[in-house]
This record gives structure tokens, sequence and C-alpha cells, in this order.
């Protein structure tokens, strides 16, 4: 299974976001992290992705054209999980993942929804309340209503933003660990530079809607490349577990 | 029935002649009345049990059933007790009954109880069509229609020059006492028309402007008054020219200082029945009165008015505004806004005269000048 | 799957379903007493006829004088029934409101449906047209019905500009409740006596208003309404999530919206037109529901409107037994327990509601 991604743009009426977005077939069982500065169109490309945002451009998954699909068909195989964490409301967590494969039109409904608990290891949460869990937890609730769906590619928009270091590492290690064991795409929007280097197998870096590098992480993350993306002057190391670091030494002005 | 025979025999006759006259004179006892709505309103007999829409319609009835003027009254609001309590006092003395009288609301159309009124089952209820009582649109009306309560509707308040009259008739009529209610129309009449035919030929120039502001010192700012209806209207009939009739449009505003300094009224009244304002209504003394009146003259609003500079102010019981005896506040208006053509008019004189009429009279001062 | 993994899911799925159960439970509970307090209702008032006697009145109106036959046809029953109707609607659409425009500050009372209500009215009152086949009660009526709609359809437009966040719907609802109630009060500057008086009466909540042609009315839209709020219950459910996550998940957002919009209106019009502004209890209804059954909207919806209809009927007693004889207006009882009861619920909560 793989995603193609050909020329894909976006316009905001007359302002362009994105400019003709290609990227080689990205492959099942794989993490690609969407890095770049802020207004590069990460979020965009995958709204796009989505079926969020109108777009213009080739879009095929496995080579059927995805964007030929209905939305509720499109949604089950391509799952997105906006950026805002899940709200701590008056509703269980087995509940919300219910009631989201209602929605949907699933059946089975608490057979999926408790194993995609079980898959991410909070099936201890289900009779939780959302608004007794942190933010981590509730990210962690958010991942489950996706997989519960069994989709084939996971479309995540800065999972990790306003998390906790404990569950960034958490959150990212589920995705892994689910994206390993079911041979999902996992596509993730991440803003922690590092992040990226340390967890994804691959890395697309964006810059005002265009593509400025793609490819592992050794290969993208150059000094070049930061200065010309972020600007800034840093130098990329391994650190003494053999892992790709980011360090910044300041800012080019 | 169980009557003998021999008994039915005797009674025979007599029944016989009780069905002939009552063929020969079917509704004698019926009134057909016309309220100031124009509405027809008609009873088969004298109604005993009246309720009245606001409490201070009472004073209608002290006017008409002057021995016992509770003696029909079965429910009202609590509107009289709270804005003149002097005189329910003096009435709760002599007729204990009045402290237990059932209450229908307390001093607005929303609090009044259709369920307490069709409760009391009366056989008249008597409404303002203005006021803080049920009006021809409340729902109670409609409500007591299909319950079959007449309603008689009258109007001290709106426009009283013309409506006292048309009030005091209808109830006079409907109550059996033509003949008080004639008593004191005539009075009244009387006393109206030596003014209003004073008056009758003035023109707009010969009218002295009157600035007639209303709970001066009380309302939340200086300037209140009534356009062209109520309060407003007498200051018409009476032959002045209320300044703010000019540009209130409706029943009250507030108009603004400056407009009344640079419309330099001739005369200047300020009617009032509580502190902080002009203290009047009954129970009060002439000194009280002039000294709030002086307190209210004193105000650096209106200081510059002519009348107050030259302290020809005047002070009006506010209550005027929706009483039957309003008469009283014609012929003070009228003295204060012709002086030289209303000399003889005696305000004081016509209120001993009312007070014949009444069991508990009016018994304090209801106006005052701030000489 | 394995064994353990079957019981673990035969665990949770008892658990659910013991959840869903104790919530049907609670609603239920709620009908009961909303049930009893009906009865309260019919059984208080200022000619002390008991409930034995009025249900003798339903049921052998031969036995009854006919004052008291008014009295049970035409004050308690219409007002008593009134009132669980209009309580049940105004907590429906606040409930709603509260789901749909993302803000638990949202009811029919804060975004100015009653005050463009109140409005329509009073326009109304002041200029009655001079037409034969309708009278000019029912004029104030349809007036009254007509601006609210319009005020809700400008809430619509309104969350449908670009960069209008929830709050600033909220803020214009706020805008919206000054200026209605400025011209309402520029209308009684310019009016004669009576017209003022009626102006001052109507913007005063009031269930004396109440008869059958109304109730049959209110009832119709209700019935109308709820089937079709409670179809969209799940996809509601989601939007509390997230708009973009319901929107991930299939849920037509914008259709959903204005659907529920279109009910909002509906339900709020017609009560709003009916009895005036009575406040709080769209505001607050929602929240106790939401306290009892959580969010889940197939059951809050339901909630919601039983919370609000017991609340009205509590307060109709309440307005008939203060001060015996006097009414005090229904309205002023909703707003004197419904203020205290939501000061409460924030404290309780402690955190953002």
């Amino acid at each position: 299974m793989s995603l193609s991604i050909q020329e894909v743009s976006v316009a905001y009426g007359a302002r362009q976001i994105l400019h003709g977005v290609s990227l080689p077939p990205l492959p099942a069982g794989s993490l690609v992290a969407l890095v770049g500065p802020n207004g590069a169109g990460k979020s965009t490309l995958l709204r796009a992705l989505a079926g969020l945002e109108r777009m213009k451009g080739a879009l095929s998954l496995d080579g059927q054209d995805v964007t030929r699909l209905s939305f509720a068909e499109r949604s089950r195989r391509l799952a997105y999980m906006p950026q805002q964490l899940p709200p701590g409301i008056a509703l269980g967590v087995l509940e919300s993942i219910v009631a989201a494969l209602r929605v949907s039109g699933a059946d089975n409904l608490l057979e999926h929804a408790f194993g995609a608990l079980r898959q991410l290891g909070i099936e201890g949460l289900a009779e939780r309340p959302l608004d007794s869990l942190s933010g981590g937890q509730r990210q962690l609730v958010a991942l489950a209503q996706l997989l519960a769906r069994n989709p084939q590619v996971l479309l995540l928009d800065e999972p990790t933003s306003a998390l906790d270091l404990h569950y960034q590492l958490r959150v990212m290690a589920a995705v892994r660990e689910r994206v390993v064991a079911h041979r999902l795409l996992a596509v993730a929007v991440l803003h922690d530079i590092n992040l990226a280097a340390s967890q994804a197998d691959w890395l697309v870096v964006l810059r005002q809607g265009r593509v400025v590098a793609c490819g592992a992480p050794e290969q993208v993350l150059r000094p070049e490349v930061l200065a010309e993306v972020y600007g800034v002057q840093a130098r990329v190391e391994r650190c003494s577990q053999g892992r790709l670091q980011v360090l910044v030494d300041r800012a080019l002005v | 029935m169980c009557f003998s025979f021999r008994t039915w025999r005797r009674l025979l006759p007599a029944l016989m002649l009780l069905a002939t006259c009552a063929s020969v004179s079917p509704t004698a006892s019926a009134v057909q009345v016309t309220d100031v709505l124009g509405r027809k309103v008609e009873l088969d007999h004298a109604p005993q049990r009246i309720v009245l829409g606001e409490g201070r319609l009472f004073f209608a009835l002290a006017l008409l059933d002057r021995d016992n003027p509770f003696q029909r009254v079965v429910g009202w609001q609590n509107d009289m007790r709270l804005l003149d309590p002097h005189t329910y006092q003096v009435y709760a003395q002599q007729y204990p009954q009045v402290a237990k009288l059932p209450l229908i609301g307390q001093a607005s159309e929303q609090s009044v109880s259709a369920e307490q009124i069709l409760a009391l089952k009366p056989d008249l209820a008597v409404f303002s069509i203005a006021g803080e009582g049920p009006t021809q649109h409340s729902p109670v009306a409609d409500l007591l229609e299909k319950a079959g309560v007449p309603v008689l509707f009258i109007d001290f308040r709106v426009h009283p020059i013309r409506n006292t009259r048309v009030s005091m008739q209808a109830l006079g009529q409907l109550l059996g006492r033509e003949a008080q209610a004639q008593e004191y129309l005539s009075l009244y009449d009387r006393h109206l028309q030596h003014i209003t035919d004073s008056v009758a030929g003035l023109k707009d120039s010969q009218r002295p402007k009157v600035f007639l502001e209303l709970l001066a010192g009380v309302w939340q700012a200086p300037g209140h008054t009534t356009g062209k209806s109520g309060l407003g209207s007498v200051v018409e009939a009476i032959g002045g020219h209320n300044i703010g009739a000019d540009v209130v449009p409706g029943a009250l505003g507030d108009v603004s200082v400056e407009y009344v300094l640079q419309a330099d009224p001739d005369v200047y009244i300020a009617t009032g029945n509580r502190a902080p304002g002009v203290l009047l209504g009954a129970g009060v003394s002439a000194e009280t009165a002039r000294e709030s009146l002086a307190k209210i003259t004193a105000r650096p609003a209106f200081a510059p008015l002519r009348p107050i500079r030259e302290g020809q102010a005047h002070g009006l019981w506010h209550d005027f505004y929706n009483s039957p005896f309003n008469i009283l506040a014609v012929e003070a208006m009228a003295r204060w806004v012709h002086p030289e053509l209303f000399k003889d008019v005696d305000p004081q004189a016509t209120m001993a005269e009312i007070n014949q009429l009444l069991k508990v009279g009016l018994d304090g001062q209801y106006w005052i000048d701030a000489k | 799957m394995t064994a353990l993994a079957q019981e673990g899911v035969a665990l949770a799925a008892w658990h659910y379903r013991r959840l869903l159960w104790r919530r049907a439970l609670l609603v239920f509970g709620l009908a009961l007493l909303l049930m009893l307090a009906v009865l309260g209702d019919l059984a208080s008032g200022a000619s002390g006829m008991g409930l034995g006697r009025l249900l003798q009145g339903i049921f052998d109106p031969a036995t009854l004088s006919a004052t008291e036959r008014v009295i049970i046809w035409n004050v308690r029953l219409p007002y008593s029934l009134m009132a669980v109707l209009v309580g049940a609607a105004l907590a429906l659409a606040g409930a709603e409101m509260q789901a749909i425009l993302d803000n638990p500050l949202a009811s029919p009372f804060t975004l100015g449906v009653s005050s463009s209500a109140a409005l329509g009215a009073s326009l109304a009152i002041a200029y009655p047209l001079g037409v034969a086949w309708l009278a000019p009660s029912a004029q104030v009526t349809l007036m009254a019905f007509v601006f609210a709609c319009l005020s809700v359809l400008l809430l619509q437009a309104m969350s449908r500009l670009r960069g209008a966040g929830v709050q600033s719907l909220v803020l214009f609802g706020i805008a919206l409740v000054f200026s209605c109630n400025a011209l309402v009060s520029l209308l009684q500057l310019l009016a004669t006596e009576d017209v003022l008086q009626q102006l001052v009466f109507w913007t005063m909540g009031s269930l004396a208003r109440a008869d059958w042609q109304k109730l049959g009315l209110l009832a119709c839209v209700l019935l109308l309404v709820l089937p079709f709020s409670l179809r969209a219950a799940p996809a509601m459910t989601l939007l509390r999530m997230g708009e973009e996550r319901a929107r991930s998940f299939g849920v037509d957002t914008r259709r959903l919206r204005f659907a529920s919009l279109l009910r909002i209106s509906l339900l709020s019009a017609t009560a709003v037109a009916f009895v005036g502004t009575i406040g709080f209890v769209g505001l607050v209804g929602p929240h106790i529901a939401r306290l009892l059954v959580g969010e889940d909207q197939r059951f809050l919806l339901p909630a919601s409107a039983l919370v609000g209809a017991l609340m009205l009927a509590l307060s109709s007693i309440a307005s008939k037994l203060i001060m015996p004889g006097v009414i005090v207006p229904v309205g002023i009882v909703t707003a004197l327990v419904g203020v205290p009861v939501f000061v409460l619920l924030v404290f309780r909560r402690g955190r953002a509601l």
C-alpha cells in the first residue's frame, strides 16, 4: 500500500497556499513527518489529504483515486486527527469512541472501540469521563478514535504540540507501534524538529507552500537546509545513543 | 318539596301574583351602562361582590356607598394601602374588615391572580383602562368574560376631564346609586364648567406656559413630565399651555433642563407624594409640605426659572393623576395659571364640599404654594 | 481474540450498558418528578381548589360551578401545561444552542432571541394593523415569532462570517439583547398610557397569556421538533468533541448547524411569543441535565427538556404560593432561583464549564 501525492495545490481565494506539492510514493508501515516553519502549509497539506480543503492535483491510495471517493469512505481510509485536543466534556472514554463510530456507520461498535483502547494500552481508562483526564490521556483517546475505524492512513495534525514530554513520547511511540503492527502509513505534522528526527522514517520539509526537501532524516537534516528553511545556524550530530540531533546555535539575521 | 295539598292551595294565589308581576316587569332591575370604552355593561341586579382592579379605584366607591364604602368590595390590589397609608389607616380603624380584604395582586398588572379573582365569585369587576391593574388587553379580562363576570372599565387617568364623569355615572348607575353619583357629578360639573367656560375663548398667546414636573426630586432625573394626556390634558383644560406637550411624544417623558430653561415657563408646578420629593397628601401638614417644596425649588437645575426665582412655585398631590377628586387639581392649577381670572375659585372650599359626601374625608395638604 | 480479551470486552460492554441504563433511569425519574410537579401545580391556586376536586371537575364537569369550571379549564390547566411546554421548549433550545455554538452561556435569553421577540411584540402593540382577519393579539404573537426567528437567522449569519469565533457570537447576542431592549424603551417613550402598560406587561414573562390554542400550537412544535433533535443527537455528541473532529468523522457540520438553528428558532420563538421573556430556564436547564446525564446528546436533549419543564412547573407553583392571592411573575422566580443554582453549578465544577 502506498500513498501518492502529485501536484497538490490549495488556494484561499487569490492567496496560493500550496504550490503543486509532489512527493515520492509514501510506503505503508512508515511514519512521515511534515516539518517546516509557521505558515509553510503543513496543516493545509494534511487537511487537503483528509479532504477538508479543496485541492487541485492527484491523490491516490494504492492506485485508487482518493478524491473520487465519498467523503465517508475517504475519511474512513484516511483518518484525520485535528490539532485541538478532545475537550474535557462529560463523556466517557469508551462512549466517545462508540459515538464516533456510530456516526460513521460502523457496526460492532463496542468491540472495535474497546479493541482500539487495548491496542494503545489505555483500556483501563474506558469508564473514565473525558473531563477527568489529562491532555495527554485525551490525545491517546483521540488516537483510539482514529484507530477504531481501521484506517489505512493516519493524518495527524500536530499531535504532540499541546502535550508534556511524557505524553509527547508516549503518543508518538503508540503511533509508531500501530504503524508497524498494522502496516499503516502515518503522516504527522510535527513542530519539534528533534522529535521528528527521532521518530520519523521520512521527513518532508515544507517552506512557503513548496517542498524543500524530502527523504530520510539524515539526508534532509543538514545545516544548509535548516538555515534556508528556519533561518537558524544549527549543527546536526549523533547523540551517544546514535540518534540524530539538531542543535541550534543561533538565529540567522 | 313536600307541601300538603292545602298549603299549595293557599300559596297558589300568591304564586300567581308573583308570576304576573314577574312577567309584567321582566327585568325591572336590569341595568345597562356604557363604560369609558364604549362597551355596554349589563347587570340584572345591583352588584354585591365587586373586585377592584386597582385599590385606588375604591375612592370612586367611597363617593357612592357612603355609609359603608367597603360593603361590596370583596377583593382589590394592595396599591391603595401602599400609596395612601394614612387614609388607609383611617378607613381600617372605622371598618376593620378592610385589613382582611383579600388581595388579588400587589400593585402591578403582572401580580394579579386571575384565579383569586374568580375564587372571590365577583358579580362585577371594575378595572381602569390604564394604570397598575388589568386593562382591556389583559388576559384577565378575557377570563372574566368567559366566566360570565361583567367588567366595567373606568378612567380617571388617561382622559380625566372627559372620563371622570362617564366613569362615575356608569358606576353609579350599575350600583343603583345614581342619586349619589349625580350629587357628586353636579358638584364636579359645576366647578369644572366654571373654569372651562371662563377659558373657552382663550387664544394661544393668552395661555400661560406651564411646566408640570412630575415626582420632582423622586424621579431619577429632573424634568419628568407628561405629554398631552393625563395631567397634561388638565393643564390645557384650565387655559394653560403645557410645555411638555410640545415635545413629549407619548404619555410620559423626561424633558431636558435646557429645554425647560429656554421655554421660560410662567408657572412651575411640582407634583409629589413622598420623600425626597414634595410631601403632600393625607395627614400632611402645610408646613411640612411647604418645606419639602422649598427643597425642590432649591435644586440648582431649575433655580433660574422665573416662577422659582420669584417664589411663585407650587406643589400638587401627585396622585390626583388617577383620582375621581381630580376636580381639586383642576381648581388648584386654575388658580395658579390664571390667578386674576380665578381668584374666586376656592379648592379648599370645594374639598370641604366633597368631604360632606364622604364618610372619611380628605384630610391633609393636597396642594401648596411656595409662599 | 483471546479469552482474556473477550472477557475485557464483555466487562466493558457491561459497564457501558449499565451506564446507558442509569441514564435512561434518570431521564425516566425526571419525567416522574415532572408529573408530580404538574400535579402540585394543578393542586395549588388562590381559590384553594384541591387536586381531588380538580380531577373530579375534569372527569365529571357537571358537578362543578361555572366559576370552578373556568378555574380548571381556563386558569389551572392552561397555565400548568404552558409552564411544562415552555420550559421544555426553552431548555431544549438552550441545550442545542450550547452544543452547536460550543458555548456554555448560550441560551435563547442570553443570545437575544427573547429580546428580539419582545421588540417584535412591542412594534405590534404600538402600531397595530387594522386588518380584519388578524386580531391585534394574534398580530403581537406573530410579530414576536417573526422577530425571534430573524434574530436566530442573524446569529447563524454571524457564525458563518470568516473570523467569527464562538466568543464573538455571544458578544453579538449580548449586543442584540441591549439594542432590542433599548428599542423597546424607545417605543415606551413614544407610547400612550395603555400602550405603555401593554409593553411593560409583555416584556415580563407571564403564564397568564396561556390559552388552549397556544398550547396546541406549542405542543405541535415540540412534537415536530423533538424527533429531529433526537435524530441529530449522535452527530451533535460528536460535534461536542470539536468541529474539525466531527467533520473528520463525516459529520456535515454546516448542515447540522443549520438544521439545529432552525429547530432552535422554532422552539424559542414560539415559546417566547406565547409567554414573553422568561430567563434562565434555557440556560440553567441544560446545565443541570448535563450534571445528571453527561454530554451524550441522545440523553442530554430529552433530559434538558424535562429539567426545563420541571423548573418552570416548580416556578409556577412558587409564583402562586409566595404571596397569597398575588402572583409573583414567573420570570422573577426563575431568575431568583436560576441565578444561585447557576453560580452553584459554576463553583461545583470548578474548572471551565
